[in-house]
């Protein structure tokens, strides 16, 4: 099922921002012209990814400094151990659409 | 939306562009500040070396163990992964000043999270090791180092024999519980060599320029560690009320990594310590006004105690809310 989860032009350049849809948080990226979605808190203690900092293909958690990266999810740095979600995304006119199991 | 661990705490107001630039990550300063250390390592290294087979030697062998403690320092910075933006080098000096220091770089790394996460909160901070009302032989203790370095023996060599304990495993991953092992044996093993390098050779090196030093030279860093938090307030989602920041002198800075914009620090993680003047900059009118000095800030823990001891509820000025200017509003 795909949804609508922000406009593109909400995303900022090599930056994250992020999503609140349905009480699920999300981190929508634009990362060398593509775009990317992840959950929006961080998988080791819960802080808020988007007050993190992008590191070309990375996002740290502002909390503990954990890593992960941001097309896989895989974890880059702990202290976090549990890879973060990701979501396929496609842009359909100026929106950033997300699919979520039907 | 769910309530995270992150935005219990206070923050100040800062602009998102502002806070983003002054996370961002370079290898210069870190190397500037590691050299530094390394060039006083030296200098005072080689003091301690003309210095042998005279009564110099004791003021020596504390001026090197002074400069040698502050390995506290980059391996603080590297822990959090922000002492510098190349990766295999933050990890290389994270290895090194972790030896020096004498705690398992993982483990350093996950304790010191959970410290961020639970600031001074009793029983829960990991690296909280005493509460309100505090005592003098504690700050004593905490001072000179001696708090320290049993525990750290202790736990050094439990890791080394395999042994995780049930408080570890509120903040180490299971998966993470081999690693520690692993590299509290490793770190052992380098202890264990430079003891057999001086039995077999018949030398005093390592005692002189790591063993003895690393004892008599711990009150340096550790009068700075103490004043971080010591006396503050306890159990707050308030790093303005629970730490402490200082002014320093350059040399201070430059040994302790810019660590006395402690509240700065704590507040954000991620903004790399040589951000941390600008940052302080950016939010000062938020925050209560810094210690004047390393001494001042003992000069305030010493009287807390004092005060302590008739109202185990006393805790220093700047702990009080109210301490910072009538401009800053809690979220």
């Amino acid at each position: 099922m795909w949804v609508e989860l922000c406009t593109t032009s909400m995303v900022p350049d090599d930056d994250v921002v992020e999503v609140v849809r349905e009480g699920h948080v999300y981190c929508a990226y634009r990362i060398a012209n593509r775009h990317y979605v992840t959950d929006g808190l961080c998988t080791h203690a819960d802080a808020r990814l988007a007050d993190g900092f992008v590191l070309d293909d990375i996002i740290e958690c502002p909390m503990h400094n954990g890593r992960f990266h941001i097309p896989t999810g895989k974890v880059d740095a702990a202290p976090a151990c549990e890879p973060l979600r990701t979501y396929v995304v496609r842009v359909d006119g100026g929106r950033l659409m997300i699919e979520l199991p039907g | 939306m769910s309530t995270t661990v992150r935005n219990a705490w206070w923050e100040p107001r800062i602009e998102r562009a502002v806070l983003k630039a002054l996370m961002k990550r370079s290898d210069g300063p870190g190397l500037y500040f590691l050299g530094v250390w390394a060039m006083l390592l030296i200098v005072t290294g080689a003091a301690l070396q003309f210095s042998r087979g005279s009564g110099w030697i004791v003021p020596a062998i504390i001026a090197y163990g002074l400069v040698l403690c502050f390995a506290y320092a980059p391996s603080h910075e590297c822990a959090h992964g922000t002492a510098f933006r190349t990766r295999w080098l933050n990890d290389a000096v994270m290895w090194m000043t972790s030896f020096i220091w004498g705690e398992s770089p993982t483990h350093r790394r996950f304790a010191h999270s959970h410290h961020h996460t639970h600031t001074w909160h009793w029983k829960v901070d990991a690296q909280m090791g005493y509460s309100n009302p505090v005592r003098l032989r504690t700050w004593f203790g905490d001072v000179i180092g001696l708090h320290e370095f049993w525990p750290r023996a202790k736990l050094m060599a439990r890791h080394a024999t395999g042994r995780i304990v049930e408080r570890e495993r509120t903040y180490l991953p299971q998966a993470q519980e081999a690693v520690v092992v692993r590299e509290a044996r490793i770190l052992m093993a380098g202890y264990l060599g430079l003891i057999a390098w001086a039995a077999i050779g018949q030398t005093w090196l390592p005692l002189l320029y790591f063993f003895i030093p690393r004892f008599a030279g711990a009150f340096g860093v550790y009068s700075f560690i103490t004043a971080q938090h010591m006396a503050m307030a306890q159990d707050v989602y308030d790093h303005r009320l629970c730490t402490r920041s200082m002014v320093i002198g350059w040399l201070g800075r430059m040994l302790y990594w810019n660590m006395h914009h402690h509240i700065e620090h704590h507040i954000y993680p991620s903004i790399p310590f040589h951000a941390l003047p600008a940052l302080s900059a950016a939010i000062r009118e938020q925050l209560p006004v810094p210690s004047p000095s390393l001494f001042a800030a003992h000069a305030e823990i010493l009287k807390t105690i004092n005060a302590q001891r008739t109202d185990p509820t006393a805790l220093a000025a700047r702990a009080q809310p109210g301490a910072s200017a009538p401009g800053a509003t809690a979220n």
